[in-house]
């Protein structure tokens, strides 16, 4: 593929891009570590407040990891071949931010929902709306990371992957058909 | 390498020097150690920090072992994010 602005200028912009999102990805360890932090907390305490160390450590988590893919956003826009359709924001990153933005509007339901209901019990649904949140943003996060790691192995500053299925795959990434033939 | 219009030698001489690049991108991902350690530096100190006041306000809750656990592990995951990130940053391209 064409490049629209220098290589350099491009490996640069794009080795920011992946730094931030190792920095995100650590982010998103650290909840997942947290989430069995508060669930074991939550085996011997009902819902205490919403200021437990545990409740700190994921809520904060839920305002920082929709800023930073926000970030990531705002930086995204400098690299032209990650544009998303209709030269709007990459669908990958897209489908993160959607994603993480529901955690972050679940904490205020949350809160509604323990205002009357005090047990934490897992499965009920203002739960669903923080796992699912999660999940839909992994799911952007991976098509989104791909898809930068794929013109990185395109532009030689990164090795390409000897396996030939995974090649395949970062060559599909490349043209815009890993996940759909009309969403680039 | 083509450059935009404003960068260069402008057809006198060579061009894309690694000034030119520092003026479009700003500082290059290889020269931010100092940012990385010092990002790494404040993410345990403020990983500590927390788990500090969660024993202290929260003992019931969060006894000193489990303190000691999440530190180990937190530092883990903050240590593999701080090693990939200085591996990303300071590798060399396969191809110039």
């Amino acid at each position: 593929m064409p490049a629209l602005i220098p290589k350099e200028v491009e490996i640069q912009r794009l080795k920011k891009i992946y730094i931030m999102v190792i920095m995100l990805g650590s982010i998103a360890a650290s909840v997942e570590v947290d989430n069995f932090v508060d669930g074991s907390l939550h085996q011997t305490a009902i819902r205490d407040s919403a200021f437990t160390p545990a409740h700190w450590w994921l809520y904060s988590h839920f305002v920082a990891l929709p800023l930073g893919w926000g970030f990531v956003a705002m930086y995204d826009r400098r690299v032209p071949i990650l544009r998303g359709p209709n030269n709007s924001m990459n669908t990958g990153l897209k489908i993160t931010i959607i994603g993480y933005l529901a955690t972050m509007f679940t904490i205020g339901v949350n809160e509604l929902w323990h205002f009357w209901f005090v047990e934490e019990i897992f499965s009920v649904p203002n739960h669903w709306m923080f796992n699912m949140g999660v999940v839909v943003a992994f799911m952007g996060a991976l098509a989104y990371v791909v898809r930068v790691y794929a013109r990185l192995v395109e532009l030689g500053a990164e090795t390409p992957a000897k396996n030939p299925y995974v090649a395949e795959m970062y060559k599909l990434a490349l043209e815009g058909k890993l996940y759909s033939r009309s969403i680039p | 390498m083509t450059l935009p219009k404003g960068y260069g030698a402008g057809g006198r001489g060579p061009s894309g020097s690694r000034d030119d690049i520092e003026k479009m991108i700003g500082r290059r991902v290889e020269n931010m150690k100092g940012v990385y350690i010092l990002g790494f530096a404040l993410c345990w100190i403020a990983t500590a920090g927390g788990i500090y006041v969660g024993v202290t306000v929260y003992p019931w809750a969060y006894p000193l072992p489990s303190g000691l656990y999440a530190l180990s592990v937190l530092t883990v995951i903050e240590a593999l994010g701080f090693i990939f990130i200085m591996k990303v940053a300071g590798e060399k391209p396969v191809r110039a």
